[in-house]
Parts: structure tokens; C-alpha cells; sequence
């Protein structure tokens, strides 16, 4: 086992998060592991089509690097993506090697409580869609601090933004390096170490020489690859049903050990406040992700970031219906076949190998090769994508505006980006090792907290809020982040399952039904209490946002008052 | 109508989206906390296919929002640009 065991409800819930592409925690422990131990020999053909997949990735870095010159370019493409490209390339960043894995084993062992998880993936992109895309796009330049920061005090806020969103991604990260080198461990039949120093030196070449263009190809080509390897395994599975809902549950409830009970809900979700709580982090967690809203800035204005999402909403809500497929035909199909099994029954490798074993069967090693390969491609463009969010939020909110205060040099600021790209991936390579032995299950849980108790909510009020002010969003924001932290350490996931205290002092795996209220609150009654000159004058500026916000720049420039 | 009753009423629609958004926001999460409340409220009397069905019925409301949505407010800055090229101004 990859550390300390993690079971019970906290445990459960707390990783099954992660299988949405919260990041790799759902392969760390507990029911829904992958065991590392169960390493593999060495597997040729699954090593030959990755490394077609490098060679083809390495190619692309080539020619976006040949693009890549400005910081323009290297944190937002230039903003030449088309709606169909960037909508892929979101997908690409949310459709992580958790969500395949631990989505279809999720169904696989809990059986329909899975369907909550696959419409959380797929609920938050209404929400993004109505509030964030178009003005997001229109009010920012390459991170969401810009929007943050449009009518507040920009030093300030860039401040908190970017220790939040560094917390988001430090965790997030760790939680992919983590989950990347057991299942590269399992899959390749690499040791732990080169798999972890692989990723990081590839998703360090990927991002300092070809920026943002480089990481959204990657994306785009692994979301492509992931949806048709998920599309040919639900089809080969489905057949063996004669393409039967029916059949296949009936058949499901024959062959699972739960037997008919796999067939209803309550095997996972069974405290009400522990499912809002999350159904709150499904929502509104996506929507604060640093990374998913740096892509918004890749694409030329509002509307195509609204198309964008369109497009990323599809391709997520049929991903997510494929998943849950294959692990609902997994229960049946895999029921018997001895050669997948411990000698404890369980599933080699944890049930987050349901997928992989599922390949096995139905295509032999070729399949399992290639879905294999498939995978390890989906954790390095994951990886790339948090290295570059990471990299700006130094370079363009921490140097260019906090440090340089706006007066910054283009090729300086160039340089920053790409030592920063270098120190991320180094430290992603060291944290991945240091943490191989730890149970990493809470840092996805904690991520999407804080990305839903921070980021989300300040980004919400800003827009939607005239009387914000920066004293009420930094309030607002620590406050956020400091009781999202203390309630994830005082949960199971970490007061029990890592400091192995006997009971967890905060009784839900997560914290946002209490983090995210606790934010809006501060921010609403501090910026209440405000009157300062300068809060006076951030909310005269409302309109003028919310005129950027709705209508672009122009909307501003040719007002009779500008 | 000049420069600044066009600006003017483009703030008072963009409030009026503003206010729209939110409530969409909050159907889609009422939707969605609503079914996880009859999940957990009644496990034992859903069949699998009714849970299927609205589980895959909540997924497809996502892509179904989301195009609407897109296609309504594009509709929406196209009648507002023409709006403002009536009133002299420009968005």
C-alpha cells in the first residue's frame, strides 16, 4: 500500500472526490487504491505507445516553442484558440487519469451512488457557463486575479489570489505526482522514482519552451485519445449486454457481492450533510480551479469563451455517461475471472485498476497497452496544465505586479515564467517523492475547498456584489482558506488516517458547506463596515465592470465618461 | 436616444443578466442538491433505472443549458450592438 490505510466514510468519500479529476488522491488509499506494490513487469507495448505519444508531444512543444515569445503567448496562446480547441482542451484538464480510473471503479464497488459522482463532473459547467466564461474573459488578461483585482486593490489582492491558487495547485499536483508514479509503477512496471522524475522533467519541457500552446495541444490531442480508448471500451463492454441497460443490471446484481444492493444508492452517500457539503464542492470547487480559468484567456473574446465552455460541457457530460458504463459492465464481466483477483478477493492493484483489467479481458495486452498508454498520457498534459497555471501566477501576478508594481520588462518577465516553470517542476518532483509513504486522499479534497471557499466565492462577489471591497475580500478570502484548512486537518482524512488519533474532531470529510458560507459572510459584513475613501471608490467602479464584464473593453472606452 | 441613455440602459440589461445568471445558478444547484436529498432521503425505493434516468437526465440538462445559454445571450449582444448603433453609440 502507498500509505496508511483510509477507510470508513471520511476516507470514502474524501477520495471519491478526487476520482472527478479533483486530482490523483482517489489512487492513494483504501478501497479505491491502486497498490502500488502490485508492481508489473515491464510492459513493452504499453512503453512503445506512450513513447509514440512523447515523440508526438515533443514535436508539438518544437513548433509552439518556434510561437512562443511573448508573455502573451506563453500564458494564453496568444488567445488564438477557437472555441472547439479550447472547450477540448478544458475537457483535457478536467477529464484527468482519476477520473477514468476512479470514476469506473467507484461504479465498479459502490454501484449507483457513482451517478452523483458523474453529474458532479458534469454540474459545475452550467454554473461556469452563466456566471464566469464570458466575463471572465472579458474583464482578464492571464489569470482570474485580473478580475479579482479589476476594481479592488490590485496589490492585495494578487497577493491573496496567488497564495490560494498556489495552495490549489501545490496540493492538486502533489495529489496527480503522487497517483502518476503508483500507477506508472503498476502499469509500466518503472520504479516509483523514474516515474515521478519522468513527469516532471517532461511537463518542465513542455511548459518553459512552449507555453501555453504547447500544454492546450497536448491537452487537446490527450482529450481526443481519452474519448475515443473510453468510447471503444464502452462499446466492446456494452456488447457483451447486447446493448442492454437492463440486461446489464440485472446482470449486475447476479454477479456483485453486494448483490441487488449494488443496484441502490446509500452504499457511499448516506449522511445528508456530508452530501451537500459536497454537492457544494461538485458546484462551485471547478469554478475556482486556477488552472480550468486560465483557459478562458486562450481564446479571442467573451463569446468564444462561452462557446468554450459549450464545447468542454459536452465532451465532459459524455465522458462521464462513458465511465460510468464501463464500471457499471465491469461488475458483471469481471466477476469470475480469478486471474484479476487477490487472494483476499479484492480487485489486483485496487479497484481504480477496473478499467485497465476491464481492457485486459476484453482486448487483451494490446488494449491494455494502448488504455494504459492512454492513461499515463492524460496524467503528463494534467501535470503540464497545473505547472503553467503555476508559473503565471508567479510571473504575472507575484513578479510582474506585486514585485515590478506594473512596471515590468517583457523579457524579464519572459525569463521569470520559465525559471518558474523549472523550480515548479522540481519541487512537483520532490513533493512527489517525499509524499510516495503519506496518504495524499485529503489534498484533493482540500483543493477543490479552497478553489470553491476562495477563489469562487471572491470571484462571485466581485462580480456579482457592488459593495465589495478589498478589506472585505481579504477578510473574506482568509478566513475562507484558514477554516477550509483547519476543517480538512481536524477531518478523519487527516486527524485519523494520518495523525492516527481515534475519532476526527470535524465530523464531514468536507469543508465547504461551512468554508464557503464562512467567506461570503466575512467579506459581506466587513466590506459593510467599510467606509473608507477607497472603499467608496471601488464601488463606484462596479458599473464600469460590470459594463467590461457583459460587454467587452469598448463598451468602457466609448462611455461619455471615459 | 443619445450616448448616455444608450449607456445607461445597457447598464440597466446588464443588471437585468445579472440577475438572471444568478437564478440559473441557483436552479442548477437546487437541481442537483434536490437529487442528491431524494438519494439519500429515499435510497430504498428508487429502481436503478429511474436513478439512471435522472442521473443522465441532470448530465444532459448540463450540455442543454449550456447551449441554450450560449445561443440566447449571443442573440442578446447581436440585439444589443443593434441597439447601440441606433442610439449613436458603440459596444
Amino acid at each position: 500500500m502507498m500509505g496508511a490505510s483510509f477507510t470508513g466514510r471520511y476516507g470514502k468519500l474524501a477520495l471519491t472526490l478526487s476520482a472527478l479529476g479533483m486530482g490523483g488522491a482517489a489512487w492513494a488509499a483504501g478501497d479505491l487504491a491502486i497498490d502500488g506494490q502490485v508492481q508489473q513487469p515491464l510492459q513493452w507495448l504499453a512503453i512503445s505507445v506512450f513513447l509514440a505519444f512523447v515523440m508526438l508531444t515533443l514535436v508539438i512543444t518544437y513548433v509552439a516553442a518556434k510561437r512562443t515569445g511573448t508573455t502573451e503567448e506563453f500564458y494564453s496562446a496568444g488567445g488564438g484558440l477557437t472555441g472547439l480547441q479550447n472547450g477540448l482542451a478544458i475537457a483535457g484538464d478536467w477529464m484527468s487519469a482519476a477520473t477514468f480510473l476512479g470514476m469506473s471503479g467507484l461504479v465498479f464497488t459502490f454501484g449507483m451512488d457513482g451517478i452523483v459522482y458523474a453529474i458532479g463532473a458534469a454540474i459545475s459547467w452550467p454554473v461556469i457557463m452563466f456566471i464566469l466564461s464570458d466575463r471572465v474573459r472579458n474583464l482578464g488578461k492571464h489569470t482570474y486575479m485580473d478580475v479579482v483585482a479589476y476594481r479592488l486593490d490590485n496589490r492585495s489582492m494578487r497577493i491573496l489570489g496567488s497564495f490560494s491558487s498556489l495552495v490549489i495547485i501545490a496540493l492538486y499536483l502533489t495529489a496527480q505526482m503522487v497517483g502518476a508514479g503508483a500507477l506508472i509503477q503498476i502499469l509500466f512496471g518503472l520504479p516509483y522514482w523514474v516515474a515521478v522524475v519522468l513527469v516532471g522533467i517532461l511537463m518542465t519541457i513542455y511548459v518553459s519552451f512552449g507555453g501555453m500552446l504547447a500544454t492546450s495541444w497536448i491537452q487537446i490531442i490527450k482529450a481526443v485519445i481519452l474519448l475515443i480508448g473510453g468510447s471503444v471500451l464502452a462499446f466492446i463492454a456494452l456488447s457483451k449486454f447486447g446493448f442492454s441497460l437492463d440486461t446489464m443490471l440485472t446482470s449486475a446484481a447476479d454477479h456483485s457481492p453486494r448483490g441487488t444492493a449494488i443496484l441502490l444508492p446509500g452504499n457511499l452517500l448516506d449522511d445528508p450533510v456530508a452530501a451537500i457539503s459536497l454537492g457544494l464542492a461538485f458546484l462551485f470547487g471547478p469554478a475556482g480551479l486556477p488552472h480550468i480559468l486560465m483557459r478562458f484567456f486562450t481564446v479571442p473574446d467573451g463569446k468564444t469563451a462561452r462557446q468554450s465552455v459549450r464545447w468542454a460541457s459536452l465532451f465532459i457530460a459524455y465522458f462521464q455517461i462513458v465511465v460510468f458504463l464501463i464500471g457499471l459492465a465491469a461488475i458483471t464481466l469481471l466477476a469470475g475471472q480469478a486471474q484479476f483477483f487477490g487472494p483476499d478477493g479484492k480487485l489486483i492493484g485496487g479497484a481504480n485498476m477496473t478499467a485497465l483489467h476491464l481492457s485486459e479481458l476484453l482486448g487483451g495486452q494490446w488494449l491494455l497497452g494502448i488504455v494504459s498508454a492512454v492513461t499515463f498520457a492524460t496524467i503528463l498534459a494534467v501535470v503540464a496544465g497545473l505547472t503553467l497555471s503555476a508559473a503565471s501566477t508567479f510571473s504575472h501576478d507575484i513578479y510582474a505586479t506585486v514585485i515590478a508594481k506594473g512596471r515590468r520588462n517583457e523579457a524579464t518577465e519572459m525569463k521569470i515564467s520559465r525559471i518558474a516553470t523549472v523550480v515548479v517542476g522540481l519541487v512537483a518532483i520532490l513533493l512527489g517523492i517525499l509524499f510516495q509513504k503519506q496518504n495524499v486522499a485529503f489534498m484533493a479534497t482540500l483543493s477543490l475547498a479552497v478553489a470553491a471557499s476562495v477563489n469562487f466565492a471572491l470571484l462571485a462577489l466581485s462580480l456579482f456584489w457592488r459593495g465589495l471591497t478589498t478589506r472585505g475580500a481579504v477578510w473574506g478570502g482568509l478566513v475562507g482558506l484558514v477554516s477550509a484548512v483547519t476543517m480538512v486537518v481536524l477531518s478523519g482524512a487527516v486527524w485519523v488516517d494520518i495523525f492516527g488519533f481515534a475519532k476526527a474532531i470535524f465530523p464531514y470529510p468536507h469543508p465547504t458547506i461551512i468554508s464557503l458560507p464562512l467567506t461570503l459572510l466575512t467579506a459581506v459584513l466587513v466590506s459593510r463596515g467599510d467606509q473608507s475613501e477607497r472603499a467608496q471608490a471601488e464601488r463606484a467602479r462596479f458599473d464600469e465592470q460590470m459594463m467590461v464584464a457583459n460587454y467587452g473593453g469598448d463598451a468602457v472606452r466609448n462611455a461619455p465618461h471615459s | 436616444m443619445d450616448k448616455a441613455d444608450n449607456q445607461q440602459m445597457l447598464i440597466e440589461k446588464a443588471i437585468q443578466r445579472n440577475r438572471i445568471d444568478i437564478t440559473l445558478t441557483g436552479v442548477t444547484a437546487a437541481l442537483f442538491i434536490g437529487f442528491l436529498a431524494i438519494i439519500i432521503g429515499s435510497p430504498k425505493t428508487l429502481s436503478a433505472l429511474t436513478i439512471i434516468a435522472v442521473g443522465f437526465g441532470l448530465i444532459l440538462y448540463s450540455v442543454v443549458a449550456t447551449i441554450f445559454y450560449d445561443r440566447w445571450i449571443s442573440r442578446v449582444e447581436e440585439d444589443d450592438k443593434h441597439d447601440a448603433t441606433q442610439g449613436g453609440g458603440t459596444v
